[in-house]
């Protein structure tokens, strides 16, 4: 369903409609917050905040046709806000854990999903918002406060990167 | 436009944002070079892995409550917390292995024939896949070894059959099991009778102050009727003792099973649950 819809019965109180707007879109919030922050609870916790954010602030969204940039702009916040708090204390020790998450997808994307966290942190915002979010470069490129240039070759070094990263087995798939 | 301009380009064109001059050139220029051909191949194919994540990964958590929660503070307060909660317990384990034993049926016949046949997702609560992908492969291949060794017991407590998964590496006296499979089970009774004074004459003081503070979070749906569907035998870490049961009730949680996790303390020679929670 359009998010135009749902945004508009969300905001004339009706939650079943911002519901169908979590489920349409907490994949990719969650995606990309796994690619950012430290861990997958930590992601989970983003993801919650974002919604929470963005349920109390519907009513300022100017366009809801922007909904989904929108959206990824809090979570963009958030995971920043996150990103400087940790910075500043000293990690919890390491203990295996469950995972906020169910996986259900294949080896190669576990891989991929480990070489993207181990891009600097410029390359992997790009790559969560372009191929998550499924943003336009200028959209991009106003969230992340920089030109359109900037996000053009971030994104295309991401991809040389992530290509080389991944140690052949893209090379291997395409050639056969 | 020469190569190191076509592979400027290839992203965007690879995402369909390019106009359609530009989106011409580039296609031109792709037919008669096969290094930039080659680059666009590769590109077009990791474009569409990357999208395939969104797929891959599902959050457990249900945003939608944590929504509901906070527009009606006390409703069901405290569930992210709880989580956070659980996981620093690391029950993660144990706790992982019965969810593995788990599919529907309340007699197991055979677990390692079964635990073969899980689909990925259980598997993939093993461990945090995070991390990085080879640790959790050999996290899943050494669980799967220890489901290939558990045993199943079809136990009678308090006149009720359940079946019981060894999980525990070392394994309790029978009647340390019993006692606190015994209490346990009184518990939940307890829970769906709605009688709380029974709960805290089986909680240890912290508990009984915890049921005072939420007793909303310990009541189950009294018309519900509740079956043990499967048991651990009992673990023991430290002081204290480990049981995770296995339920279905026929009100709230008529299609799925769920999890209740228990802490009990011995306290002279009785067991005292002191805490307990939810668990998916
Ligand atoms: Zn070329």
């Amino acid at each position: 369903m359009d998010d135009r819809f749902l945004v508009a019965r969300a905001r004339a109180g009706d939650d079943s409609a911002f519901a169908a707007l979590i489920k349409a879109h907490e994949r990719s919030l969650y995606c990309t917050a796994l690619s950012l922050l430290r861990s997958s609870w930590e992601a989970s916790d983003a993801v919650q905040e974002a919604f929470l954010e963005a349920y109390s602030k519907l009513q300022t969204l100017r366009e809801p046709a922007k909904f989904r940039p929108w959206l990824a702009r809090i979570l963009v916040n958030i995971c920043y806000q996150m990103l400087g708090r940790g910075r500043r204390t000293v990690p919890v020790e390491e203990v295996p854990e469950r995972a906020a998450h169910v996986f259900i997808g294949s080896e190669e994307s576990l891989d991929l999903m480990a070489a993207l966290r181990s891009l600097d942190e410029e390359h992997r915002w790009v790559v969560a918002l372009r191929y998550f979010h499924d943003l336009k470069v200028d959209e991009i490129a106003a969230i992340m406060d920089c030109p359109a240039g900037t996000v053009k070759s971030r994104l295309n070094r991401a991809l040389e990167k992530l290509n080389a990263r991944l140690a052949g087995t893209i090379q291997k798939e395409v050639a056969e | 436009m020469n190569c190191d301009d076509i592979r400027r380009e290839l992203e965007p064109y690879v995402n369909g944002e390019l106009d359609d001059d530009a989106a011409m050139q580039v296609a031109e220029h792709l037919r008669d070079c096969g290094e930039c051909s080659l680059r666009h191949a590769q590109m077009s194919r990791l474009a569409q892995r990357l999208k395939g994540l969104t797929d891959a990964y599902r959050p457990i958590r249900d945003f939608e409550e944590g929504i509901m929660q906070v527009k009606q503070p006390g409703a069901r307060h405290e569930r992210p917390q709880r989580e956070g909660f659980w996981r620093a317990r690391g029950w993660a384990a144990a706790a992982a292995v019965l969810a593995l034993c788990l599919i529907g049926a309340v007699v197991v016949a055979s677990v390692p024939a079964l635990a073969r046949q899980l689909p990925l997702p259980v598997g993939s609560r093993l461990g945090d896949l995070e991390t990085t992908s080879k640790q959790a492969q050999l996290q899943n291949h050494q669980m799967q070894g220890q489901i290939d060794k558990l045993k199943i017991e079809i136990k009678d407590i308090r006149s009720k059959l359940v079946s019981v998964i060894q999980t525990s590496k070392n394994p309790l006296s029978a009647d340390v099991n019993y006692a606190v499979q015994s209490v346990v089970m009184q518990f939940v009774e307890a829970q769906y009778a709605g009688d709380l004074k029974k709960m805290k004459s089986l909680s240890t003081p912290a508990m009984q102050a915890e049921i005072d503070a939420h007793p909303q979070d310990y009541l189950r749906d009294k018309s519900g009727q509740v079956t043990f569907a499967q048991m651990t035998d009992v673990s023991k870490s430290g002081d204290t003792y480990l049981e995770f049961v296995r339920l279905i009730d026929t009100k709230t949680f008529n299609e799925s099973q769920y999890q209740e996790d228990f802490e009990l303390l011995k306290v002279g020679d009785r067991y005292l649950v002191n805490v307990e929670g939810m668990d998916a």
